[in-house]
This record gives C-alpha cells, structure tokens and sequence, in this order.
C-alpha cells in the first residue's frame, strides 16, 4: 500500500517597508528611479560613512508585529551578517540575529478544510542589498537605489500543510501589512517576497524530513507551482529509496521546475557580529502602546463587519477583505449608494478578472461603479453590458457609464412586445432545440437563449427572455 | 609678517623636512592657502590620513585607497573647517591604523615639528598614547561618543575614537570646544554642554587619585605626587589582565567585517588579474592589502567563525563588561586613576569608553583616566600636574 506523505512548510517572508527614507540614510526610499540616484556615502558603503537607524522603521516593525499578534522585545540589537556580492557595498547586511524586534506571533488562516492558526515564530528588520542590472556589451553594473530599503523578515513556524494553507497565510499576511500601510507588499515589484521551506513526511511521523529552501518565487502562482512540483519530487525521491539533500533551490517559471542553486555544505558562514555602528534598540511600553492605539481595523474585524453589516457570505468578505485596496475600492463603492451585494459580486466576478486582489489596480472610480450597478438595477442595462462598460471604462478612464450606455447602444430591451417579437422568430428557426427543450431537455433552451441575446446584441433582459420564452414553450 | 607669509614659510619647511620626519602622506598647500581667505580666526591643523576630506585623497595609508577621494568630509573635519581650521596635510598612520607604515605616529611627527598645530589621529592600540610619548606632545582620547565617528574610516567601530594631539592644553580646550556636540550622523555621539573653553584651576591636594598599582617602573611619579604632598591611594583591578586579550579578539572580529566593503567593486584598488568575480576580490584585497592587514582578517574571521564565535568573541565580550564594571567602580571611589603608558590599561580603558589624556613624563609617561563625561575634570586635573611637572625642570 502506498504510503500517506504531508507536506510541512515554513515561510520566510521579506516585505520592504513604507517609509520616505531609507533604512540608515537619508536617502529617498523609492521604487522605478534612474540608477544610483537615490544613494549617499552611507548606503554606497564609503569609508569612514556610518548608519543611523531611521526610527520610523521601528515604529512599522512594532506595528506590524502587534497586528500579528507578536510579543515586542524591549531592547533588540543589530547584527552585521557578512558575505561577499557585488550588489552589497558594505560587504555585510546589517539585519538581526539572535535578538528580533517581534516574536512568538500568529496569523489566523481560513482554507477549505476551515479555520487553522499559523504561529510566527519572527520578525526582524534589516537592510536591502542593491541590483545587479545585466547590459549587453557592459557587462554587469550595480544599482544602489535599493540598497539601504528597510525589510522586515517574517518567519513562520512549520506549520504549513499545503500550497492552499501556504496562499492563505499569504494573502491574510499581506492584507495585514497593507491595512496598517507598513508596505505595499507589492509581489509584482518585489515589495513583498517569500521563500519556502519544505519538507515531507509520513502522516504520524513527528521527525522532519530533510528540509529544502526555494526561492526565486515571483508570484502565487509560482509559489503554488513550485510547491506542488517539490513535493512530488520529494515523494518520488524518498520512494526510490534515494536520499533527499538539504539545499537551496530556484524555482523556473519557464520550466515550472525547481533547479538545485546551493547545497548545505556550500553554504556561506555569515559570521553574524553585532554592529558597533549601531547603538542598542529600546522600545518603551510607552511607544508600544502609542502604537497599538494607531492600529487600524484589521482584515479579520473587517471581515466579520461585512458578513454582519452588508449580510456578505463568508466567502465574499474574504475576498473583498484580502488586500486594503479591493476592501477600500468595496467600501467606497457602498458608499455611493449601490446594494453591498451586488457590489460585492461585480467586484469578484468582474474587476478580480481584469485585477488581481493581489495587485489590485483598477482604472474605475467607486462612484462610476456604483453608476453601473445603479443601471443593472434598475433595468436600463443587463449585467454583460455592464461587463462590457467596465471593460471599456479600464480602457478609457475618461468615459461615463451613461455616455457609454449610449453611444454603443446598451440599453436593455425591456419591451414586452418587442421582445415577443424576437422570440417568436427564434423559436421559429430554432425547431431542433426547441424540440429537444420540449422533450425535457432543460440545456436546450440555452441556446435559444443565446440566439435572442444574438439577435438583440446582448441588450435583451434575460429574465424578461426567459419567462416569455418557458410561457410560449409552455 | 602676513599670515599667509607665515603659512607659506612653514609649507617650505615642512616640504623641506618631511622626507626626515614621516609626518605627511599628503600636503595640501593650496588647499591650506586658499582656505586662509575671508578667514578671521585661522589655526594649523592636521587630520590623520584615516580621516576622510572632502576633495583630498584619504588613503588610510594603504594601496587599497591610494587614489580615493572622498565625496564628503567626515564631522570633525567639517567642523573644524568652520571654525576656521587650516589643514595643512594628512599625516601617515599604520596602514588602516594597524599595518604597516613609514611612521606610526605621523600626526605627532607633524604637531612636534610644528608650533601651534592641533593634530588630530585615531588610536589604536594606544598609539596616540605611546605616540605623544615618544614626541614629547598631550596626548588625549575624549570619552567614547563626545567626538563623532561619522567620516573616520572604520577600523574597530567601538574601540577607536578620534584623539587630539597638542602641545598645549589650549589647544585641546579649544579643539574639543569646535569638535564636539551631537551628530545626527552617529548615534553614539553625545549631547553634550561641557565647557571646555573655560578650565578652572583647581587643587591638587583635594582630589581623590589613585594609582593603578599593578604595572611596573612607576616609581618617578610616586615620587612627584609625594614630593608635592598630593595624596596618593593604590587600587589593583584585577580583571585588567584580560584587557588586552579581549580587546585583540574584538577589534579583529570588526576589523575583519569594516574590511569586507574593500572588494574591488566599488571603489578602491582593484586588481587587472581576474576571470570572474572570485577572482577578483581576491586578488584586488591580495595586492591591495598588506600583510599585517591580512593577518588581522584572518584572525577576525576565526574568531567570529561558527563555533569559535562562542568560545572566542562572545568571551571577548564577557571580559568587556566586566572590566568596565570593575574600572567604573574603582572610579566611584577616586576620581581620577593615574598609570603608565601601558598597553593593557589602555586596552582597558578603550574596552570601557573611558577618557584618557597622557602626559609625556620620565620613562614610562603619565596616564590619567576619569569617570566617562567627566572630560572637563580631567584636563583641569591633568593641566595642573602639567604644570607641577613643568615647574619640577
């Protein structure tokens, strides 16, 4: 018989924080600028130039702790972890090692299989190294801009079982870190990036199997892929018989495989020091508590507020709680008047297609919006005219549901009569499925159906089709 | 005579001499002369050529930095420009303050050789102590975080603070007057309201002063304190004899890591024999390095190497805290401790932060420690018996 294997994972998530300036200079912290314009003595590594801890990185880091349920150390220090590359100029990150801003956490997580509660076992800050940029006929030269830009590093316990829990811890992480504006957590522009550790075992077994770190993962889908590639790998290898090797590995999006990047052996020894730049870090119940008093409604309060208030399903308030923007994008939208539902069923059916929650970005205003749902309602359009308009208006922000509505002709034919009219000629040349409707074939009449939508452009009301449609069919 | 006649004599002389005395790895005639336009207040000063000057090649005496040119002027400078400060040149130290070099005491070669200049040097391993000693000058290392570090290329980050170098106790009140006062720049650097200016003259006879009475030949100023009735008390810190084993172990540990940024990459030497990237920090810190330097590296990599890190730096550590705690201890029952120039007690002192200021007397030298902010106190103290000694010839 085969034998039963889970997956056990850990994460450790790398998230660039929303501050003005960098981590330990002046320097603008700022995404997309022309090459080393953005760096000073300090984040170039000169002689002689010294870091000062921007205290705005401290109050992100406590905040994002007390919003994941983290006890906050009171004094921390910081650690130089040395190691030579070409983008670190200093020849060492200044991160921390054995004393944390934040530990002992835990995020809540909801899956298919319920509710489950991930423990955090840290969070640290630490600095950015720089960018390789790679110019054909230059060769490789350095990018300093992001060198310097504050992190936080999230580690998870091991308490992961599947690619499912490893995206819902994911996704709550991330609506966490954007509703308390500590980062944009932007996976798309490396503002929010996470490495897996994994390993497997037999169901029952308490030991961990031998342990692999991938990384190289841009996306949730890459980060699905690469789970669900490993495991395999690992169930097969251990099945052969084969021994498993502890190392570090990329993850291909070209391939969808993982590739062997670094074994254990080869690892670096990071001589971890505390920096003698830098003074001791003291956080005071003071400062925490002024902190905890800023904190924002979190996802999960959010979430039970739009199941109670807008009657939203479980399911629903989940996906408009997931990221600040899609929740602030609902609210607003509410709030110009249209029916919670209704917003909220556009929003997942709708703008999740043309935006992911994760890089939520849409071209619609709230109160445009609200306007297509305003016309849906009360008849003047159907809903795939409303698809239509909003596809448009991503296209063409300037236009108005209303100018749109006339200019392309999307009024919804509500005419009785004129619809009977329609109809009668389908079901005229429609007598193959209309004989297979009336033999008790139930599909059949959606492709009559769909021949009046065909015929009327997709303006005619569908329920108003369908009752005159099952009244004439009888 | 005009003061830039006066100036421009002196650059003749130091042109002149240096070839004999080692005291200038650059001088910087034209940028001292132009500096004494619209100038009301101008006075010589030399910066080790571990200080980083805007515009001025700052090599820390080693090929790795021969050509560097820093883009900015570290606090000291900056502030002593301001106050009207004359840089005649920077002064040769040990490569990187540890190494190799022509002269080990360069900055005190230029103040000896000079009138009235102001030098100021970093010291490891005491060397601004043994420095003075040998050419006769003040020697003085303000307490951990009155001077900024901001611009003073790294060599043990913790340890080694900027020191002043005179042959007058006018000079140090009026160096620490320009030079010292928070920086935003390090966040060690102290708020501070000291009056350096004004030293008050006090009594002798009143101080409580003891004498570390663990090192030897120290008889010749047992004899002066005697001779002039100051009395004298004898305190043994035992934990001293750790001092220089720690301090070996720590500053090697950042010593090694302050040099990783010297890879070839960005600045500094590089090497033209390379094929890839490993190659070349090799060779670029092979040739750009020299032996001493190496030797220090390897030796701080040991000790903050998995495994040793435990046994070596975090003991090294250990040892620090509690010298500091023994030495501030014997200082709550004196005010001021006096020693000769001593590696180990001036391992001891740099491990606690302590100030120190040495004055240059028989054959082992006077230092003279104090409470960490208690500066003032301490040069008063110290100018008194400067004065005492003088008057003793």
């Amino acid at each position: 018989m085969a034998k039963n294997y889970e997956t056990v994972m850990g994460l450790e998530v790398h998230v660039e924080l929303k501050t003005n300036t960098k981590i330990f200079c002046n320097c603008a912290n700022k995404f997309g600028d022309q090459p080393n314009t953005n760096t000073c003595p300090v984040c170039l590594g000169l002689p002689g130039a010294i870091p000062v801890l921007n205290e705005k990185v401290l109050d992100l880091a406590v905040m994002a702790g007390l919003a994941t349920n983290c006890e906050i150390s009171r004094v921390g220090k910081q650690d130089r972890k040395n190691y030579f590359y070409p983008d670190l100029a200093k020849g060492y990150q200044i991160s921390q090692d054995d004393h944390p801003i934040c530990h002992d956490g835990y995020l809540d997580i909801e899956t298919s299989r319920g509710k489950k509660r991930i423990r955090i076992n840290r969070m640290h800050i630490e600095e950015d190294a720089g960018k390789l940029v790679h110019e054909e006929g230059l060769g490789s030269l350095v990018d300093n801009n992001r060198a310097g830009t504050p992190l936080i590093e999230i580690v998870s316990e091991p308490d992961l079982r599947s690619a499912e829990e490893v995206l819902a811890y994911l996704q709550k992480l991330r609506a966490i870190l954007t509703y308390t504006d500590v980062s944009d957590a932007k996976m798309n522009e490396g503002s929010f990036r996470c490495d897996v550790n994994l390993s497997i075992r037999e169901i029952g077994e308490e030991k961990f199997g031998t342990r692999v770190e991938i990384k190289n993962l841009n996306s949730f889908q890459s980060i699905q892929r690469a789970i669900e590639y490993e495991t395999a790998r690992h169930i097969k290898t251990v099945e052969s018989g084969e021994e498993l090797i502890q190392e570090t590995r990329g993850y291909s999006q070209d391939t969808r495989t993982t590739y062997s990047m670094r074994s254990k052996e080869d690892a670096a020894d990071y001589r971890f020091m505390p920096d003698p730049d830098l003074m001791p870090i003291i956080i005071t119940d003071d400062k925490i508590e002024e902190i905890r008093a800023r904190l924002p409604e979190l996802p999960d309060a959010r979430k039970a507020r739009y199941t109670e208030e807008y009657e939203l399903s479980n399911y629903d308030a989940e996906q408009l709680t997931s990221s600040i923007e899609v929740a602030t994008f609902f609210e607003e939208t509410v709030k110009n008047g249209a029916d919670p539902k209704a917003v909220a069923n556009l929003i997942i059916t709708e703008i999740f297609r043309l935006s992911s929650p994760e890089n939520f970005d849409v071209n619609i205003s709230p109160a445009a919006f609200a306007e297509i749902i305003e016309l849906v309602d009360n008849g003047r359009i159907n809903l795939g005219s409303a698809k239509k308009i909003i596809e448009i208006i991503f296209e063409n922000p300037e236009r108005t549901p209303e100018s749109i509505v006339i200019e392309e002709d999307l009024e919804q034919i509500n005419d009785q009569n004129v619809l009977a009219k329609i109809i009668d000629e389908v079901i005229l040349h429609s007598e193959k499925a209309v004989n297979e409707y009336k033999a008790g074939k139930e599909k059949a009449l959606q492709s009559v159906i769909g021949q009046v939508m065909g015929k009327t452009k997709g303006k005619a009301n569908p329920q108003l089709t369908i009752d005159i449609l099952k009244e004439k069919l009888g | 005579m005009n003061i830039k006649q006066k100036y421009l004599d002196y650059f003749t002389k130091i042109e002149k001499d240096n070839e004999k005395i080692k005291a200038y790895k650059t001088i910087t005639k034209v940028e001292a002369l132009a500096a004494l336009d619209n100038n009301d207040n101008p006075f010589p000063v030399v910066f080790a050529d571990q200080i980083s000057t805007k515009g001025i090649k700052t090599t820390a005496n080693s090929k790795m930095l021969e050509n560097y040119i820093p883009p900015f002027d570290a606090t000291v400078v900056e502030r002593v420009k301001q106050a009207g400060g004359v840089i005649l040149g920077k002064t040769i130290t040990r490569e990187f303050g540890v190494g190799e070099t022509e002269n080990s005491f360069g900055t005190c070669a230029a103040v000896a050789h000079g009138e009235n200049i102001i030098g100021f040097s970093t010291g490891h391993r005491g060397l601004i102590h043994s420095g003075a000693h040998e050419y006769g000058l003040f020697a003085y290392q303000p307490t951990f975080g009155l001077i900024s570090r901001y611009g003073i290329i790294s060599v043990a980050s913790s340890l080694d603070g900027v020191g002043i170098l005179t042959k007058s106790f006018v000079n140090i009140s009026k160096a620490m007057d320009i030079v010292t006062g928070k920086d935003e720049k390090d966040s060690a650097s102290h708020l501070t309201d000291i009056d350096f200016l004004n030293l008050e003259d006090i009594d002798l006879n009143e101080q409580k002063v003891a004498n570390i009475n663990q090192f030897e030949n120290f008889t010749d100023i047992e004899e002066l304190f005697e001779k002039s009735g100051i009395p004298l008390d004898k305190v043994t810190i035992k934990e001293l004899e750790h001092a220089l084993p720690a301090y070996e172990i720590i500053s090697a540990g950042e010593f090694a890591t302050n040099m990783e940024k010297y890879d070839g990459i960005g600045f500094g030497y590089r090497s033209e024999d390379y094929n890839n990237v490993e190659e070349l920090y090799k060779n670029s810190r092979t040739e750009g390095f020299g032996m001493a330097i190496q030797q220090k590296i390897m030796f701080g990599n040991f000790v903050l190497s998995e495994g040793k890190y435990e046994e070596y730096y975090v003991q090294a550590m250990k040892a620090r805290t509690m010298i500091k705690e023994n030495l501030e201890k014997a200082l709550e029952n004196f005010e001021f401790l006096i020693a000769p120039i001593n590696l180990s007690y001036i391992a001891g002192l740099s491990l606690a932060g302590l100030p120190s200021i040495s004055i240059p007397f028989g054959k082992e030298g006077l230092l003279i420690t104090t409470r960490a902010f208690n500066d003032k106190k301490l040069l008063e103290f110290s100018k008194k018996i400067a004065s005492q000694l003088a008057g003793d010839k």
